[in-house]
């Protein structure tokens, strides 16, 4: 991996681990600016992978970091994202915008509290964490919603301008009754908070950049609904005004975040598809989908291999033959480290990207 | 003095109606001691042959009575070894559930597995939902001098918020909600 990057290279990078520890996208948005998209971790030593990648390409954290985007808090996506943001100081953090601030975060404290007393795994604590640091900074949050500018950095040589494609109007409007549901059944018993539909209030990305631009699907599903999700985006939004070159495939290729218009309205031919496969029960992608996507593109890369290890962790022989006697399913899920790295000059006309792979990553050939 | 609106809430009403089943805290207080007297009857009939003591900061040793004072009998009922994951559930089917499982010796990458639905006691049915918390243990014990394999699994009980705990988070929330903006 080279370390340093230069002013005019746009460079995403794409890290998985297999599904089960999260995903997260680094972004060098040019001039020494850099922004990264959700986190996860290393299982094993609890740190946050794309805070590690930033250190490792010697990024001046503290500094150049100027964006962090929590595209929604399911686990997959947020551990580790309190511990980048402290180190972000000059970050702003950027999520889909609750209407009503207090139920939300009264859903979020009391949340909060049974993890500390650990009655439950959370979904919110990574959230607490930070909406605690971000208080402390007196720095407000970037709402996301259809069509909003997030950041922008412009100079004589190029300017580069990331955008929020989601959640729409209607999702934000339905969220304030999902907390009060979410809040009802958070008050039964020993649950933890489980979020039904947060993939519709996934935020999606779209960044320009002279004449190139990328679309960032997160895990934006499908609605029947064309007031959300992908539809809405293919319809209503207006700041998308080229093709994008490059596609990272929403929530892990599965069927429901596959919208064809997508495809052939938004994305060039034979664009650079990467995805973040999810190697957990019903794996993702399916072979049916992979066949689909490569359909409309030759360039397709995934974070890791698919395929379910079928092993639980390995144990002492006597007790690995009781655990197996009385339980035949059980599995461990794999940590699979892979980054996809793509680069581009930002002033070259051609959409050319000079491609990476770390890790476990891989291309994948029909 | 809570206010009324405060003592109404939804939360409070539910923990209380929970904490009021008290057989959920002797069901603890069991654990607990089964769980104390699991680690001094590892090895029964060493225990018989120790003489206990506990040092104090000032180097005083005090005598602390015997659990046993006679060898045990050979039937006795113990646990020789086991294993023990903290289970959330993930999904409910027709006839099984499946569970993500945190090894509890073993905090780093989880495992996963599906259970009957008839494996979850009678005890335990109304604790069975999507997103429970349960406790998955695999033990090897002594069963009356036969060395036997158990599976046990056990939901978690909800945690208790009283009116001092509830009226501390309402406050943060609203120091939180107060200092929070949006753009």
């Amino acid at each position: 991996m080279d370390k340093l990057v230069d002013d005019n290279i746009f460079e995403i990078s794409l890290i998985g681990t297999g599904g089960g520890y999260g995903e997260s996208i680094v972004i060098h948005l040019g001039s020494k600016e850099w922004i990264v998209i959700d986190s996860c971790i290393d299982p094993k030593t609890n740190k946050s992978l794309p805070l590690e990648l930033l250190r490792l390409k010697g990024v001046d954290i503290a500094n150049d970091v100027k964006l962090i985007i929590c595209t929604h808090w399911h686990d997959d996506h947020i551990r580790g994202i309190s511990d980048l943001l402290e180190n972000c100081i000059n970050a702003r953090f950027c999520m889909a915008k609750a209407t009503d601030t207090g139920k939300f975060l009264q859903l979020v404290g009391l949340d909060h509290y049974k993890a500390k007393v650990n009655a439950t795994a959370s979904s919110t604590k990574e959230l607490a964490n930070c909406l605690k640091i971000i208080e402390e900074r007196k720095i407000p949050i970037k709402g996301a919603e259809q069509d909003k500018l997030l950041y922008s950095v412009s100079n004589i040589e190029h300017s580069t301008n990331v955008f929020s494609l989601s959640p729409s109007d209607l999702v934000i409007d339905e969220f304030n009754g999902e907390i009060s549901q979410l809040i009802t059944d958070y008050g039964q018993t020993n649950r933890k908070i489980i979020n039904n539909t947060p993939n519709e209030k996934s935020v999606a990305i779209y960044i320009a950049f002279n004449n190139h631009s990328v679309i960032l699907g997160s895990d934006l599903e499908l609605s029947e609904n064309k007031l959300k999700g992908w539809k809405c985006i293919v319809d209503n939004c207006s700041c998308i005004n080229s093709k994008s070159s490059l596609f990272k495939i929403p929530h892990h290729g599965s069927s429901n975040a596959y919208f064809k218009d997508v495809w052939d309205n938004l994305l060039i031919g034979d664009t650079l598809a990467n995805i973040t496969p999810w190697n957990r029960g019903g794996k993702l992608p399916t072979k049916e989908m992979l066949l689909k996507y490569l359909s409309h593109t030759k360039e397709l890369y995934v974070t890791s291999p698919i395929g379910i290890n079928n092993k639980p962790k390995k144990r002492d022989r006597d007790l690995q033959k009781a655990i197996y006697r009385f339980n035949k399913s059980l599995y461990e899920v794999k940590f699979d480290f892979g980054v996809i790295q793509c680069r581009h000059n930002i002033n070259q006309k051609n959409t050319n990207w000079d491609i990476e792979l770390i890790g476990k990553a891989l291309k994948v050939l029909q | 003095m809570q206010s009324t609106e405060t003592l109404d809430h939804w939360v409070l009403d539910h923990e209380f109606s929970i904490k009021n089943n008290h057989k959920d805290d002797n069901r603890l207080i069991i654990d607990y001691l089964e769980s104390q007297i699991k680690l001094e009857v590892n090895d029964p009939y060493q225990v018989s042959n120790k003489t206990s003591s506990v040092e104090k900061k000032n180097t005083e040793t005090y005598k602390v009575p015997k659990l046993f004072t006679e060898p045990l009998p050979r039937g006795m009922n113990y646990m020789t070894r086991s294993q023990t994951w903290v289970g959330y559930i993930e999904e409910i089917k027709n006839e099984e559930f499946v569970a993500k499982l945190i090894d509890i010796n073993d905090l780093t990458t989880y495992e996963i597995a599906a259970f009957d639905n008839s494996d979850v006691s009678k005890g335990d049915e109304e604790l069975f939902k999507l997103g429970a918390t349960f406790y998955w243990s695999v033990t090897f014990a002594n069963f009356k001098g036969q060395r036997v394999k158990q599976s046990l699994i056990r939901f978690k009980r909800s945690v208790f918020i009283d009116e001092n705990d509830f009226e501390e988070i309402m406050l943060d929330v609203d120091k939180l909600s107060k200092g929070l903006t949006w753009d």
